[in-house]
């Protein structure tokens, strides 16, 4: 999905930028995250990563020696960071307990999301880690603007912008002291952004939609779709796409019926490892789009207009930017 | 004892004409409003040519989206609904007189959590690995759930008697304490709580996913087990003081027993399968048809069949309109409908002196 | 012989209850069964109508083994009227008495003119007419208790089967029940406490721990020695001046 010519090209970009390099951390460093202050007198070592997000941001700062342990992970590391990765214990696939963390005497634990470490945390909350005098740092991209003791998967109160993540990024790097590699990959992640939504622009469509369709419980129901203030909200908004759909939850379930009248410009499909919904295989969603009686009669889906798009480029990651560059590809593709 | 059967019999089937066709229209009414109103605003026109096309070969040109919403989802989901409506509040009747239990409804025996294991099974453990579905899982789940709590009901000295009502309770009441168990269990173990959540959305009740295929199941199974019940009407009256009077009024008390809850329970666990397990229905349907057509069991078992039915189209039609562009999960509406009907039904049946 | 049993035996959870009980009501008796609380009437009736089904020996209805009818069948030809039957359901009288046709009618046999009639007729005998339209839940105990003979009257039954049928009445219903029962051209087995009342019985069979320990006719058979065994009192015995019938006076055994 990523290719490396622009991918340089956007490095370029960001080596140009101001503030790329921003020195070495001095400490004591006092860091506000998500309501609670972090205070580090050094450069944390042993740090354990829940949340495939988190784990690679780490290794993307060239940070796999300083980690003890890594949990809940969706999909195979990224190959650039195999090696970082081969050195780290796994603590769990999915929740690892309290204790399997604790017990690796953690500089720091970094999670993706709240509900894994959090006022309703599976793994703990933070002031039980805070007793054991355990920093936790949760990414902000799930705790600013978010209120994640509502609804299912959380509710934004605000909507999502990749300013999170990179404020996540830039504040890992510091505590790190790795501010150069922090600084440098944001500015990697920015230019390409940037570039992806010159690019859409640059298009001039006139009224192009979309609809992300992440998975359904079962192939007929009514599917789990991006609501306006999630991460795809975000990508379809800076790119000039129309979300169809209105919610502001984060995946909300709307009927076929709304989603078929609306008749998007783009259908977007999400591809995942994950095989435990029948619609989880991006082939089973293709196959219910050209099959179902209705789905089959859209626009979209006659002129094969679908996108398959990485789970994971769906969510507060690295990998957030291939989506967007994936999507502006099949903008290219749309009739003027 | 002479039998003059002739009068009575013609004067029976003339009954059976008379009724049935009014229920058919009501029931007909109900549908095609379930079928008018949806998420998004079709009119009422397209609507008709669509029936028109699809029945008569009317040959009207219309958008092939809304007609296909009309044709294969709304009309499709009405249908489905009317059948789970109907079938859910007649093996409510069943359960409430064979048991002799106010409270009896279908999940009562472990369908609905023996269904939720089904489902959990299949997806949050992943049993099938994606190729069973959901509905199966549920299926499976449910006629496990039951047959384990009917074997536990004849165990502990179920049978005859009054005291194998409560048995059967008791054992139900295990079952499903059992089954939720074993369900919250392998919820807990699963990390993701968007799995978790695609589980409770569908145990709340959710017709979206109904299609022709599950119409072409729903309908007969609704047929079958409202008939099978109402050829036993008079057996199901001989209930009312107990299974013994019953006995000693020349009813076969096991075979009934035995014929009429394995009947309701494998409508139940079919219509779980559908549709997930919608509450109340089964509960309050019966008491409300109760309310207005009595306790006889010919006049009951229709006006709840009927009237299941409708509330279930009536619930689903809200649960599609009350929040705009998306679907509530239809076991919200009917608590939400069924709780204060269920309050004024209680208030009004106070002992009349 | 209308209504046989033959060494009937019976127990629950291993307790036996019943044991070896033999007898024959000829058709139209009034056989009374008597016996102290828990010695085995109940039992034995529910034996004898079928609801039990019994461990060893059988019960005949006019040489035809009850085990080989159809339910159906058998209760066409017998009714019973339980000691205790309440319902929750919100029923009327006539509803109740109405359950009695259960065993004449069929879906394809449905409810007719006749029907009505027998029921009307049953009400009547009972004296309940006047209260058919009432709900089940407002009446007395002895007005329960008259629905449930008018239900099994609406039965039809060539034999009739009744569990302490006066426990609930008054005296002058009591007395029209027993009446009535004596009249009626059915053959009866009643159980009765009343010691007394059971003197009118054709015959009395005397029930003791799950045994039938007599059998004959009342004067027979409520002999100062049986009542001083089997129920544990003395008995004196006077002679109504108005009609010269026997009547037993009990006393505490000092
Ligand atoms: N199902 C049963 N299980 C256990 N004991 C029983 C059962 N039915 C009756 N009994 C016992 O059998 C005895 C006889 O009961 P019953 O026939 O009701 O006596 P009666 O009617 O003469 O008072 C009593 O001791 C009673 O407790
Ligand atoms: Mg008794």
């Amino acid at each position: 999905m990523m290719r490396p010519g622009l991918a340089f090209a956007a490095a370029w970009m960001g080596l140009s930028l101001p503030g790329a390099w921003a020195g070495p951390t001095r400490y004591p460093l006092v860091v506000e995250n998500c309501g609670h202050r972090l205070t580090f007198e050094a450069a944390p070592g042993d740090a354990v990563t829940i949340g495939q997000s988190a784990t690679e941001i780490l290794y993307a700062l060239g940070l796999g020696n300083r980690m003890a342990g890594t949990a809940l992970w969706f999909n195979d590391v990224l190959p650039e960071f195999k090696a970082q990765n081969d050195r780290v214990p796994r603590l769990d696939n999915n929740a690892p307990s309290f204790e399997s963390v604790v017990g690796k005497r953690p500089g720091l634990v970094a999670t993706q999301f709240e509900w894994m470490i959090g006022p309703q945390g599976v793994v703990g909350t933070r002031e039980q880690f805070h007793e054991l005098g355990v920093p936790t740092y949760v990414m902000p991209a799930d705790c600013e603007g978010k209120n994640n003791l509502v609804g299912a998967d959380g509710t934004r109160t605000a909507p999502f912008s990749t300013e999170a993540l990179y404020k996540g990024i830039t504040q890992l790097a510091q505590i790190f002291d790795q501010q150069d590699q922090g600084a440098a990959l944001v500015a990697r992640l920015r230019g390409r952004e940037e570039a992806a939504v010159a690019r859409a622009k640059a298009l001039n469509l006139p009224d192009a939609s979309a609809v992300f369709w992440f998975s359904s419980a079962d192939l007929d129901l009514d599917p789990y779709v991006a609501g306006q203030k999630g991460i795809p909200g975000y990508m379809m908004r800076t790119l000039g796409l129309r979300n169809v759909v209105q919610s502001d939850e984060e995946w909300p379930t709307v009927g076929w019926e709304t989603v078929a009248r609306s008749n998007p410009s783009v259908i977007v499909i999400a591809r995942m490892d994950r095989r435990r919904f029948p619609a989880d295989d991006f082939e089973r969603k293709l196959a219910f789009l050209r099959s179902d009686p209705v789905t089959r009669e859209m626009e979209a889906v006659k002129r094969n207009r679908i996108v398959i798009i990485d789970a994971h480029a769906m969510q507060a990651t690295i990998r957030l930017v291939d989506g967007l560059e994936a999507l502006t590809d099949a903008m290219a593709k749309l009739p003027r | 004892m002479i039998l003059p059967p002739g009068r009575p019999l013609a004067r029976l089937l003339g009954r059976i004409v008379l009724h049935g066709a009014w229920i058919a229209l009501a029931l007909a009414a109900a549908i095609l409003a379930g079928v008018c109103i949806g998420e998004t605003a079709i009119p009422v026109g397209t609507v008709w040519r669509t029936l028109a096309n699809k029945l008569f070969d009317a040959g009207h040109a219309l958008d092939r989206i809304d007609q296909g919403i009309v044709w294969n989802y709304r009309l499709t989901r009405a249908i489905v609904a009317a059948c789970c409506g109907a079938g859910l509040a007649v093996s409510g009747v069943i359960l409430q007189s064979l048991l002799r239990n106010a409270l009896a409804d279908p999940y009562l025996l472990g369908i609905s959590a023996g269904a939720s294991t089904g489902a959990v099974l299949v997806t949050v453990a992943g049993v099938g690995a994606g190729a069973v579905s959901l509905s199966l899982g549920a299926f499976g789940g449910a006629l496990a759930a039951f047959l384990l709590v009917a074997l536990l009901a004849r165990a502990s000295g179920g049978g005859v008697g009054p005291r194998a009502a409560g048995q059967i309770v008791l054992a139900g009441i295990a079952g499903s304490q059992l089954f939720n168990a074993l369900t919250a269990f392998m919820i807990t173990r699963s990390a993701s709580a968007e799995q978790a959540r695609g589980i409770m959305f569908w145990l709340l009740g959710n017709l979206s996913g109904a299609r022709w295929d599950n119409v072409g199941m729903a309908v007969p199974v609704a047929v079958a087990v409202t008939s099978v019940c109402l050829w036993h009407a008079r057996a199901l009256d001989a209930f009312t003081f107990g299974t013994d009077s019953a006995t000693a009024l020349g009813v076969p008390v096991r075979r009934v027993q035995a014929l009429l809850i394995g009947c309701a329970s494998l409508a139940t666990a079919v219509m779980v399968s559908i549709v997930g397990s919608i509450g109340f229905v089964g509960l309050v349907v019966p008491h409300a048809a109760r309310f207005i057509v009595g306790v006889r069991h010919v006049r009951l078992i229709p006006a709840a069949a009927l009237m299941g039915a409708m509330f279930l189209i009536a619930a689903d039609v809200l649960s599609r309109i009350v929040v705009k562009g998306q679907v509530l999960p239809i076991g919200v509406i009917t608590a939400l409908v069924g709780a204060p009907v269920f309050a004024l039904i209680l208030v009004r049946r106070r002992p009349a002196r | 012989m209308m209504l046989a049993a033959h060494d009937l035996g019976w127990s629950a959870r291993g307790a036996p209850i019943l044991r070896g009980v033999s007898l024959e009501v000829p058709e139209g008796e009034t056989l009374g069964l008597i016996g102290p609380n828990g010695s085995g009437k109940s039992t034995l009736m529910r034996l004898l109508c079928g609801v039990l089904k019994p461990e060893a020996g059988e019960v005949r209805l006019a040489g035809e083994p009850l085990a080989r009818m159809s339910r159906r069948r058998a209760a066409q030809w017998l009714a019973m009227v339980e000691q205790q039957a309440e319902t929750a359901d919100r029923i009327t009288v006539r509803d109740a008495v109405e359950l009695g046709r259960t065993p004449w009618l069929s879906p394809l046999r449905p409810w007719s003119a006749e029907d009505d009639a027998i029921v009307a007729e049953a009400l009547a005998v009972v004296e309940m007419s006047g209260l058919a339209a009432r709900d089940w839940a407002t009446l007395s105990g002895g007005e329960r208790q008259r629905a449930h003979i008018a239900r099994a009257l609406a039965q039809r039954p060539r034999i009739l089967l009744l569990d302490e049928p006066t426990n609930h009445l008054d005296i002058h219903h009591q007395l029209s029940i027993l009446q009535l029962v004596a009249t009626l051209p059915v053959t009866t087995v009643v159980a009765l406490h009343d010691l007394n009342q059971a003197m009118s019985c054709d015959r009395l069979g005397v029930l003791q721990h799950g045994r039938l320990v007599a059998l004959g006719k009342p004067q027979e058979v409520l002999s100062p020695a049986l009542l001083r065994d089997v129920f544990g009192v003395r008995a004196s015995f006077l002679t109504d001046p108005a009609d010269g019938a026997r009547i037993i006076r009990f006393h505490a055994v000092s």
